[in-house]
C-alpha cells in the first residue's frame, strides 16, 4: 500500500504537482480528471497499458502532460501502451504499429514505418 | 540539441529529427566527436516515442554522420568534410527543386529564371559593397 502512495506521489509530480486525490473535482476538471485516471493506471506498474481516446477533449497543456507521461512510460519502463485516438498527430508522435478501424472493420494494420514510406513515395 | 518537431510537416519524424542532426553537422553547431542526446532524454524532450529517436540514429549512423560507444553515449563522427560537402549539396538542391517548381508554377522558363538569377546576384553584391563603403567611409 505504501509503495503505491509513493508511485503515485512520484507520477502526479510529473505533471507539476501533487494530486491531492480527496480534492480533485471530478466533475468540472476533465483535464485533472485525465491526469488522475493516468495516474491510477500507471501507478500499479501494468506490463500492458491500454488508454481509451486518452487525448481527446482536452486542453493543450493537458494533452502535452498526459502524452509526456505516456511517452516517460515507455521510454523509461519499457511498457506496452495501446490506445485509441482520432488525433494522428498523437498517433506519429507515440506509434510503433498503428491498426485503423472503420465502421467495426480493419481497414488498415501496418507499421508506422510502412505508412511513413507509403506517403513520402506519393508526395516527393 | 535543439530539434523542433513540425507535425503538420508531412515529413516523418525520424527523418525530421536526422535531417536536423545532419544540418547541424554541416553547418558545424555540432562538432566531431561531441556527444549528443541519449536517445531517452531526446524523446521525452520531443514527446516522441524512443523507437523513431533509435530510427533517427540509425540512419545517421548508417550514413556515418555519428557512431555509437557500446553503453557509452552517440557522438558526431570525426570525418565530416566529404559528407559535409555532399550534404551542402544535397540541401541546395532540395532548395533548388522547390524553386524550379515553383517558377514552372508561375510560368518562368529556365531562361528567365537565370537571367534572374543573375540579377539577383549582383543586387545582393552591390548592396553588400555599398555597405562596405559606408562603414569604409565611417571608419
Amino acid at each position: 500500500m505504501t509503495e503505491w502512495v509513493v508511485e503515485v506521489n512520484n507520477l502526479s509530480r510529473q505533471f507539476g504537482q501533487t494530486l491531492a486525490l480527496d480534492q480533485v473535482d471530478f466533475q468540472a476538471d476533465r483535464g485533472m480528471r485525465a491526469q488522475v485516471a493516468l495516474v491510477v493506471a500507471v501507478a500499479h506498474r501494468p506490463d500492458l497499458l491500454i488508454l481509451d481516446e486518452p487525448f481527446s477533449g482536452l486542453d493543450a497543456l493537458v494533452r502535452k502532460d498526459i502524452l509526456n507521461a505516456v511517452v516517460r512510460t515507455i521510454s523509461e519502463e519499457g511498457r506496452t501502451v495501446i490506445f485509441s485516438s482520432h488525433l494522428l498527430e498523437e498517433v506519429e508522435r507515440l506509434s510503433d504499429h498503428v491498426v485503423m478501424i472503420q465502421q467495426g472493420r480493419i481497414t488498415l494494420d501496418a507499421s508506422l514505418e510502412t505508412l511513413e514510406n507509403f506517403s513520402d513515395s506519393s508526395f516527393s | 540539441m535543439n530539434i523542433t518537431i513540425n507535425i503538420k510537416d508531412g515529413v516523418p519524424i525520424y527523418r525530421q529529427i536526422a535531417n536536423q542532426v545532419r544540418y547541424m553537422v554541416a553547418s558545424g553547431i555540432l562538432l566531431p566527436g561531441e556527444e549528443i542526446s541519449p536517445v531517452r532524454s531526446l524523446a521525452l524532450s520531443l514527446n516522441v516515442t524512443p523507437n523513431t529517436v533509435v530510427k533517427a540514429y540509425d540512419e545517421l549512423e548508417a550514413v556515418g554522420v555519428i557512431f555509437k560507444r557500446r553503453g557509452a553515449g552517440t557522438y558526431i563522427s570525426d570525418e565530416q568534410t566529404p559528407l559535409a560537402d555532399r550534404e551542402r549539396k544535397r540541401i541546395v538542391e532540395a532548395r533548388i527543386d522547390g524553386l524550379l517548381a515553383e517558377a514552372h508554377q508561375l510560368d518562368f522558363s529556365a531562361t528567365e529564371l537565370l537571367s534572374l538569377f543573375t540579377q539577383r546576384q549582383s543586387a545582393l553584391n552591390s548592396a553588400k559593397d555599398s555597405n562596405k563603403k559606408a562603414r569604409q567611409k565611417h571608419d
